[in-house]
C-alpha cells in the first residue's frame, strides 16, 4: 500500500516521510494502520484512497492501495 | 496606486524595534519562545519546508482546486503543478520577508525560460490561477508567468482569473483569432498565456480590455461574456472553491475589497476538534467543530470570529501566517505580544474589536462610495454544481447562503437593506463619529 502524507502529517512520522510503502497482510481499518506509524486521527482533514474521498473511521485498506491524507487545510 | 498616481511610500525609522516596545524585557522573551516554537510547530515547519505550494495536493483531493475557470474543483493534470514537481525542477531556496523565522518564500531558477531568481517562485495562489484554472499543466510556463506579473506590479490572482475568463470568452467564440492578434486562447494553451500577460502588462490589443479586469472586459465583449465574470466587487475570486469551504465564500462576498482568502478562518480548520488548529481556535471561542460545507448560524458565528481576528491582524501587522488558528503563535501569547509592545492592558475581547472596528470603518468608507448590500454576493457559477473532483455535483444553495448572510448582518449589527452599521455598535466601537462620513 502507498501511503502519502500530505501537508504537515509527515512531521508525525518517524522518519518524517511524506511517502512510504507500507505492506499489508489483508484488508485492514486504515485507523489501525495509522495508529501503529502515530498520526494522529484528530489531525487528519481528508482520507482519500485510490481517488476516492471516504471518512477515517469508514476506510478500510488492503494490499496495492493508493491511499492519501491530508491536515486541516487553511488560506495562503 | 497607480490611478493615484501614486510612486511610492517612504518611511523613515524612528529607532530599533525592540527599543520602542513599552516593555522591550518581555517582549524579547516572547520573542525566543516564538522562535523556538517556529521549528517545532507542524503548520509552520509545513510553511518553511514547501511554503504556500504545499496546498495544492490537498485541495485538489478535496475537489477545492479552482479548475476550468472555476468549473470544477480538481484537475486531471494536477501532478505537473504539485509542490513535489516545483520542489524536484525549480527550488533553489527558501527566503523570507525581514526578519521573519518561518521563511515561506521560495526562490527558484531555471535555464529553459531565463528566469531570474529574483521575483521568486509562485505561490499557491499563482500555481492555481495560471494553471489548473486557465488548464495550465506546463509548469515552466506557470512559473515564468509570475516573473512579468511581479515585474510589472501585476496581481497573480486577477491576472490568472482575468485570462481564464478571456479563454471561456474564446471557447464560447465571444472573441476570436482577430481579436487576440492571432493567439488561440484556448484553455491549456501555455504560450498564450504568456503572450497575453505580456499584452496586459503593455496594454498592446486585448490586453488593453484585459488589463482593466474581467468584470470590465466583461461589459466591452458583450454578450454571455459576463457569465463567464468569477468576482465580487470587481476583484476576481482567489484560489478556493467557496463550494467546499462556503463561509469563505461569506468573507468573499461581504470583504470590503471584494472577493479575498485571507479575511477569515477557512471551514476546512475545523472540522476535527483534535486538530491543531481547532485547538489553536479554542480561546477565540470556537468550541465546535461543524462540516465544511455547514452553513448554519454557528458556522456564521466561526466566520465572525475569524474576520474580526483576521481583521486584528491586519490592523497589528501580523501575517496572516504568524498566529494561531492558522498557524503556531498562539492566540494568548499574541495578546502578551500586543501588551508588551504597546502598554496596554487589554484582553482577547479588545483585540477582537479591535478587529471589528477596522471592518466597520471599511464598510463606512464603502457606504459613502456608493456601495450597497447588492454588491454582497457571490459569482453564480458557485451555486452551480461542481463539474469535476471530490464536489462533482455540488454548489452552494442559494437561500441558505442569503440565510447565512442575513445571519453575519445581524452578528454585526448591519442594516440588511441598506448595509449601515447601527448607530448603536458603532457607539459601542467608539466610532460613532464615522457614521456621519456616510452622509458625505
Amino acid at each position: 500500500m502507498r501511503l502519502h502524507l500530505g501537508g504537515h502529517l509527515n512531521y508525525f512520522d518517524a522518519l518524517q516521510r511524506a511517502n512510504l510503502e507500507i505492506e499489508l497482510v489483508g484488508k485492514q481499518r486504515l485507523e489501525d494502520v495509522l495508529a501503529r506509524l502515530r498520526i494522529p486521527a484528530g489531525e487528519i482533514f481528508l482520507v482519500s484512497i485510490n481517488g476516492v474521498v471516504v471518512a477515517l473511521e469508514d476506510a478500510w485498506i488492503q494490499p496495492g492501495d493508493h491511499v492519501q491524507l491530508y491536515p486541516p487545510m487553511g488560506g495562503g | 496606486m497607480g490611478s493615484k498616481n501614486l510612486k511610492a511610500v517612504a518611511v523613515r525609522d524612528s529607532g530599533r524595534y525592540g527599543d520602542l516596545a513599552n516593555d522591550a524585557v518581555s517582549l524579547s522573551e516572547i520573542g525566543r519562545q516564538v522562535a523556538k516554537q517556529v521549528k517545532e510547530h507542524p503548520i509552520s515547519r509545513d510553511l518553511n519546508d514547501k511554503g504556500t505550494p504545499g496546498l495544492v495536493g490537498g485541495l485538489n483531493a478535496g475537489g477545492m482546486l479552482p479548475t476550468y475557470n472555476f468549473r470544477a474543483g480538481a484537475f486531471d493534470q494536477v501532478d505537473e503543478i504539485k509542490w513535489e514537481a516545483y520542489e524536484k525542477h525549480f527550488l533553489t531556496a527558501r527566503r523570507s520577508c525581514y526578519a521573519c523565522a518561518i521563511r515561506c518564500k521560495r526562490e527558484i531558477a531555471f535555464d529553459e525560460r531565463q528566469t531570474p531568481s529574483a521575483y521568486g517562485g509562485p505561490e499557491y495562489e499563482s500555481l492555481a490561477a495560471f494553471g489548473s484554472n486557465c488548464c495550465i499543466s506546463d509548469l515552466n510556463a506557470i512559473v515564468k508567468a509570475n516573473e512579468p506579473c511581479n515585474l510589472y506590479t501585476l496581481d497573480t490572482i486577477s491576472t490568472g482569473m482575468t485570462i481564464a475568463f478571456a479563454m471561456e470568452c474564446f471557447e464560447h467564440g465571444l472573441i476570436g483569432l482577430k481579436d487576440t492578434d492571432g493567439i488561440d486562447l484556448s484553455f491549456g494553451n501555455a504560450e498564450a498565456m504568456l503572450q497575453i500577460i505580456k499584452k496586459i502588462a503593455h496594454r498592446e490589443g486585448i490586453g488593453n480590455i484585459l488589463a482593466e479586469g474581467s468584470r470590465s472586459a466583461a461589459r466591452v465583449i458583450g454578450g454571455e461574456a459576463v457569465s463567464f465574470t468569477i468576482e465580487v466587487k470587481g476583484q476576481e475570486l482567489s484560489m478556493h472553491d467557496p463550494r467546499g469551504k462556503v463561509s469563505v465564500g461569506l468573507g468573499f462576498a461581504i470583504s470590503e475589497i471584494g472577493a479575498d482568502h485571507l479575511v477569515s478562518f477557512h471551514d476546512t480548520m475545523f472540522t476535527n476538534p483534535d486538530s491543531v488548529s481547532f485547538k489553536g481556535a479554542r480561546p477565540l471561542g470556537i468550541t465546535e467543530a461543524l462540516p465544511a460545507r455547514d452553513l448554519s448560524e454557528k458556522k456564521v458565528m466561526h466566520y465572525f470570529i475569524g474576520e474580526n481576528w483576521s481583521s486584528f491582524e491586519k490592523a497589528s501587522g501580523f501575517c496572516y501566517f504568524g498566529p494561531a488558528p492558522r498557524s503556531f503563535i498562539q492566540v494568548e501569547d499574541v495578546l502578551k505580544i500586543v501588551n508588551a509592545a504597546t502598554g496596554w492592558d487589554v484582553y482577547l475581547i479588545d483585540l477582537l474589536e479591535i478587529g471589528e472596528r477596522a471592518t466597520n470603518l471599511a464598510r463606512i468608507f464603502n457606504l459613502r462610495e456608493g456601495f450597497t448590500p447588492q454588491d454582497d454576493r457571490l459569482p453564480e457559477r458557485i451555486f452551480m454544481p461542481s463539474e469535476a473532483g471530490t464536489l462533482a455535483g455540488l454548489g452552494i444553495d442559494h437561500a441558505e447562503f442569503n440565510h447565512a448572510m442575513r445571519d453575519l448582518y445581524t452578528l454585526k449589527d448591519w442594516n440588511w437593506e441598506t448595509g449601515i452599521p447601527s448607530r448603536q455598535r458603532l457607539s459601542e466601537l467608539d466610532i460613532a463619529w464615522a457614521s456621519d462620513l456616510m452622509l458625505h
